[in-house]
């Protein structure tokens, strides 16, 4: 690794944990100087507001300038949004369970000055004032469905048009916004949003582009001052690179990477949406690289560097949530997707050079916030899928790989015409999309076992005594399979519902108090639209509903048919009566191993798999239901996250013989050993679910690390890859390499495995920054054997 | 062959319920542990079904060709992405001959791609009809010398060796495959003799497979003794300066299987 890298990784990995205060200083402070302005305006002179006052440096190793907040690893915050939860938290930050962070005591005085301005005014108590209680009721109290991550936060999720930004500059953004506003008949009464939207929209681009002056102007200083003559010529030129991007088309590489990096940063600063993602970078940046290259500018290695330092500032960008939020989002994700691989327009393989070096980097840096996704589809070049295998191994599951079929097929399904569904990026953690989709990536995840809790218990969640749901009868009555499925479906309609209102109410609010106005310029249709992504003015409005849980459901299904109707070992009375008991009394543990011995997903047995695939089309059916209040639709995924643990907690004994309290299968994964058939039968498994019905559907395999020692294990990989991506037509799979032992001594020594990453699900972290609970989850994923 | 009940110690809390389910008496407690005699045991199952620690289970079952078949078809798409298929092991598919063969034709018919792992241990008769649908054989060939042979597989070796030589006449891909068991068949002179006879013969590679204790654990559960408790597992470095026995004859040769 060159000396550059190494030391500004070192400084990633060594800068602690610490929240800022600054950027929650400034915003108030304008929020108090705007009262009474049309919101947009707000929040676009609240952005300016910010970028004039954050402090700007440079370090000494950087070639891609701009920081978020004082240091490296800082987390600012954002009380316009939420800032009730900082008030409780503030004095226990540095000792709390999940996600610790340092404070300064100033940072604490600052924000404690401020909590009283925003009381009763943050995004999060608009929506909260706004749910009925009955949607409360199930979410808080019952933990039916969480919904909580964009209340708290900005809306991420979406892949910003980049290539437009790098063709044409700020500047020429601003002017065409300023021309397409000019035109508007200001008399006409729907033109009053979309004046001030523009109007706002220009603010955004003036205040970047200052702020990427302020760099220019420091960079120069410095470069005066500098007597190592290779920094002070790095110095002058990372001044030139400021002083023309964002502002113009960016002409060479190393231009197109600050240009990025400058329009990625405060879109996060604007909105701490999660997910903003880059798209894909191989193929966009491919001309810029080229170019270079061609005319002597740079080298591949000169490439690799640069493309490094960006990828390293990615990591700048810490999130800090709440304890409950933080378990959800274990290890701070970002979620900044890059894309590479997959095919162009006309359907061929477009794999070229910088596909390649961005693994090579993700390979040198193993830094948990680069997130890459490889898109395999039938011609991905094997050498492509050989350098992915060495890069999952050294970097644990990096890249993910993602299915072209099975997403293209799910985009075609939701109006995207044929050459965008085929050139599809991601965003989140393997969101299929494209420019101009806006789909509120994490709106909510449900708990579809605590549906068949419900559906067992007449409605009534037995944890709390709260009536959740509709009476769907006495379950020690039900005769058939059919009389149960029944009650489900019922108590899933009755759950879907109220997740629906809690997502659209959250919608509206969003809209109408926190635009995302910067954010939005990159939101292919808004600018066309004169509306703000946050109202519907995206070409594409989706709201995601998650599915957690599926696969405790199929078994618990499975188990009573097998269980009671089939082999009629005991009756409804008694399981029902078990499961009251917790499992706790003697005979309990009999009928507990029965529900235990009964078929199990991911083993290939239809017994159960069917079972599987009747939910979750009953699930995705419900789902698709309704419509939001951009015009958009409502779309299911099976992207859980860590909200199987979350929901673990909230959900009783089931009839797969889960206890109290322990976490939901991962997603689609098997739920912890009870895949038994090994790594073909659980893909095969996966597979019959409606991947191309799904917006992502997420599969997590753990491999042993003595398993992909040489090449011929690496080729079986590859097969076993090719099979369930291309030839099963499954939408994403990614893999932990890694031994379980390994996992433990990390557990009793972090201090040796400070740069251990892990795939928690959908994304990376470092091993030792998630909480016990969530170690304990990738410990017990089951090891596969490739025989 | 029949079925037989496995027992694991290690998730046994001796709650006796196999005991009292036990039609034929055939489990007993004896010093704190479990003993199953074997003579008694018909294999009803009964124990294993009220055994809740899945400490008992059972070993084997009778299975029709067609069974086999669906379970085997289930990862065909796999099959034709990697070349893979289907491999008849251990045990040892020679001695159930006829459904080997039987199941090996199904096989072909539908297809697949197929092999078996061998000791080579069958009357040519016997063994002729399995390799008509076999695409590959992996044959073990454990030691060179006759009498060690019989001394310590408890059989002499000509018939394996002879079946080796017809297999490579009958133009099938054979791979030998060599267990390497320290203190053994490790000699340098016995894996040259081997080496050298692979070669002869027109054998174009070899697996050398390192000693493993991964039985251990079923001797014990099965109640049988495990006689190699002493031998220990060779090292990596160790397994690979034998592999230049085999590269000096020009045999193609892989640790591992």
């Amino acid at each position: 690794m060159n000396p550059r890298i190494k030391s500004l990784k070192e400084k990633i990995l060594s800068t602690p944990l610490e929240v800022s205060s600054k950027r929650a200083v400034l915003v108030t402070e304008a929020y108090k100087e705007t009262e009474g302005e049309p919101i947009d305006i707000r929040r676009a002179k609240a952005l300016k507001k910010i970028l004039e006052g954050l402090p700007v440096w440079i370090d000494k190793d950087e070639l891609i300038v701009g920081h978020a907040n004082e240091s490296f690893r800082a987390a600012s915050i954002f009380p316009e949004m939420h800032i009730s939860w900082l008030g409780d938290e503030l004095d226990r930050l540095e000792k709390r369970r999940q996600q610790p962070f340092s404070i300064s005591e100033e940072a604490k005085q600052n924000i404690r000055k401020i909590i009283p301005y925003w009381k009763g005014q943050t995004l999060y108590d608009f929506a909260f004032k706004s749910y009925p209680e009955e949607v409360i009721d199930a979410r808080e109290r019952v933990g039916l469905f969480s919904s909580e991550q964009n209340e708290r936060g900005g809306v991420g999720n979406v892949i910003l048009d980049y290539p437009m930004l790098l063709r044409n500059g700020l500047e020429k953004i601003a002017e065409d916004v300023k021309n397409r506003c000019d035109k508007l008949d200001p008399t006409d009464p729907l033109n009053i949003e979309r004046i001030q939207f523009y109007r706002a929209a220009i603010i955004t681009c003036e205040a970047a582009i200052s702020f990427a002056k302020r760099y220019a102007d420091l960079a120069r200083s410095l470069a005066e001052k500098e007597n190592d003559q290779k920094r002070k010529d790095e110095l002058f030129k990372i001044a030139d690179i400021c002083d023309r991007v964002p502002r113009k088309p960016a002409e060479t590489f190393w231009e197109a990477l600050q240009s990025i990096w400058f329009v990625q940063l405060i879109t996060q600063i604007e909105t701490n949406g999660i997910a903003v993602s880059l798209g894909r970078m191989d193929q966009y940046l491919y001309q810029y690289y080229k170019n270079d290259i061609l005319e002597g500018r740079l080298d591949s290695e000169g490439a690799q560097e640069l493309l490094e330092c960006f990828l390293i500032k990615l990591n700048e960008l810490v999130r800090i949530y709440d304890e409950k939020a933080a378990l959800i989002n274990a290890g701070l994700p970002a979620f900044q997707n890059i894309t590479i691989g997959g095919r162009d327009e006309n359907n061929k393989d477009a794999t070229n050079e910088l596909t390649y070096i961005f693994l090579d980097a993700l390979m040198e840096l193993r830094l948990p916030q680069i997130h890459i996704v490889l898109k395999v589809h039938k011609t991905t070049p094997t050498a492509l899928l050989q350098k992915a295998i060495k890069s999952i191994k050294a970097v644990q599951g990096m890249p993910a790989l993602v299915g072209d079929e099975a997403l293209e097929k799910f985009l075609l399904s939701k109006g995207v015409p044929q050459k965008e569904a085929r050139t599809y990026a991601l965003s989140g953690c393997v969101t299929p999309g494209v420019y101009g989709v806006w789909s509120r990536g994490g709106a909510a995840y449900v708990n579809l076992l605590k549906v068949l809790e419900l559906a067992l218990n007449n409605g009534v969640d037995p944890l709390t005594g709260i009536k959740a749901g509709p009476e769907t009868g006495n379950a020690e009555e039900f005769e058939s399979m059919d009389d149960i499925i029944n009650a489900f479906k019922k108590q899933l309609e009755s759950l879907i519902t109220r997740t629906v209102i809690a997502c659209n109410i959250l919608d509206r609010v969003q809209a109408e108090k926190m635009p995302h106005v910067f954010l939005s310029i990159f939101v292919r249709g808004c600018i066309e639209n004169g509306n703000d992504a946050t109202r519907g003015g995206a070409r594409f409005n989706f709201t995601r509903i998650m599915g957690g849980g599926l696969p405790n459901v199929a078994n618990s299904l499975a188990a009573i048919k097998k269980i009671v109707f089939d082999d009629k070992k005991i009756n409804m009375k008694q399981l029902i009566d078990s499961l009251r008991n917790n499992f706790n009394r003697p005979e309990d543990e009999i009928i507990r191993r029965m529900l235990l011995s009964a078929p199990k997903y991911g083993n290939d047995d239809d017994y159960v798999d069917d079972v599987a695939v009747k939910i979750s089309d009953l699930f995705m059916s419900e789902v698709e239901k309704y419509h939001n209040p951009r015009n958009g639709v409502f779309i299911p995924a099976y992207q859980t996250l860590l909200s199987n643990i979350y929901f673990g907690w909230r959900t009783g004994p089931t009839p797969d013989g889960r206890l109290t309290g322990e976490a939901l299968a991962d997603t689609l994964s098997p739920v912890h050993g009870t895949d038994k058939k090994g790594p073909t039968a659980v893909l095969s498994t996966v597979a019959k679910i409606d991947h191309a019905r799904s917006s992502g559907t997420i599969l997590n395999l753990k491999f042993n690390r003595t398993v992909l020692e040489n090449e011929r294990d690496e080729k079986k990989l590859i097969d076993l890859i090719k099979g369930y991506l291309v030839d099963l037509g499954a939408s994403h799979v990614q893999f932990n390499v890694i031994s379980s032992d390994e996992l433990r001594d990390a557990q009793r020594h972090p201090e040796k495995y400070r740069d251990l990453i892990v795939r928690v699900t959908g994304y990376s972290a470092y091993f030792v920054e998630l909480s016990k609970d969530v170690q304990d989850d990738i410990i017990g994923r089951t090891e596969q054997v490739l025989i | 062959m029949v079925p037989e009940i496995m027992y694991s110690e290690i998730k046994c809390v001796l709650c006796q319920r196999c005991v009292n389910a036990c039609p034929v008496n055939a489990i007993k407690v004896i010093n704190g542990k479990i003993h199953i005699d074997r003579e008694l045991c018909n294999v009803c199952g009964l124990c294993w079904e009220a055994c809740l620690n899945e400490a008992l289970k059972v070993a084997g079952k009778e299975v029709t060709v067609k069974e086999v078949l669906s379970i085997v078809e289930k990862d065909r798409i796999f099959y034709e992405r990697s070349g893979g298929g289907v491999t008849l092991s251990g045990g040892e598919p020679l001695m159930q001959a006829e459904f080997s063969a039987a199941l090996l034709a199904a096989c072909k018919k539908k297809g697949l791609n197929t092999a078996i792992e061998t000791s080579g241990y069958q009357k040519w008769e016997l063994f002729l009809p399995i390799l008509e649908n076999t695409d590959l054989v992996l044959l073990d060939i454990k030691m060179m010398n006759t009498d060690l042979h019989r001394k310590i597989i408890g059989v002499p070796n000509n018939l394996i060796l002879d079946n080796a030589r017809k297999i490579v006449e009958l133009g099938k891909d054979i791979i030998v495959r060599i267990p390497i068991i320290p203190g053994y068949n490790d000699s340098i002179e016995n894996l040259r003799n081997t080496a050298e006879f692979a070669a002869n013969i027109g054998i174009k590679e070899v697996h050398l497979l390192p000693y493993h204790r991964l039985g251990e654990s079923k001797y014990n559960q099965l109640g049988r003794i495990y006689n190699l408790k002493d031998v220990n597992v060779p090292s990596t470095n160790y397994i690979e300066s034998l592999t230049q026995i085999f590269i000096k004859n020009n045999l193609k040769t892989q640790v591992g299987g």
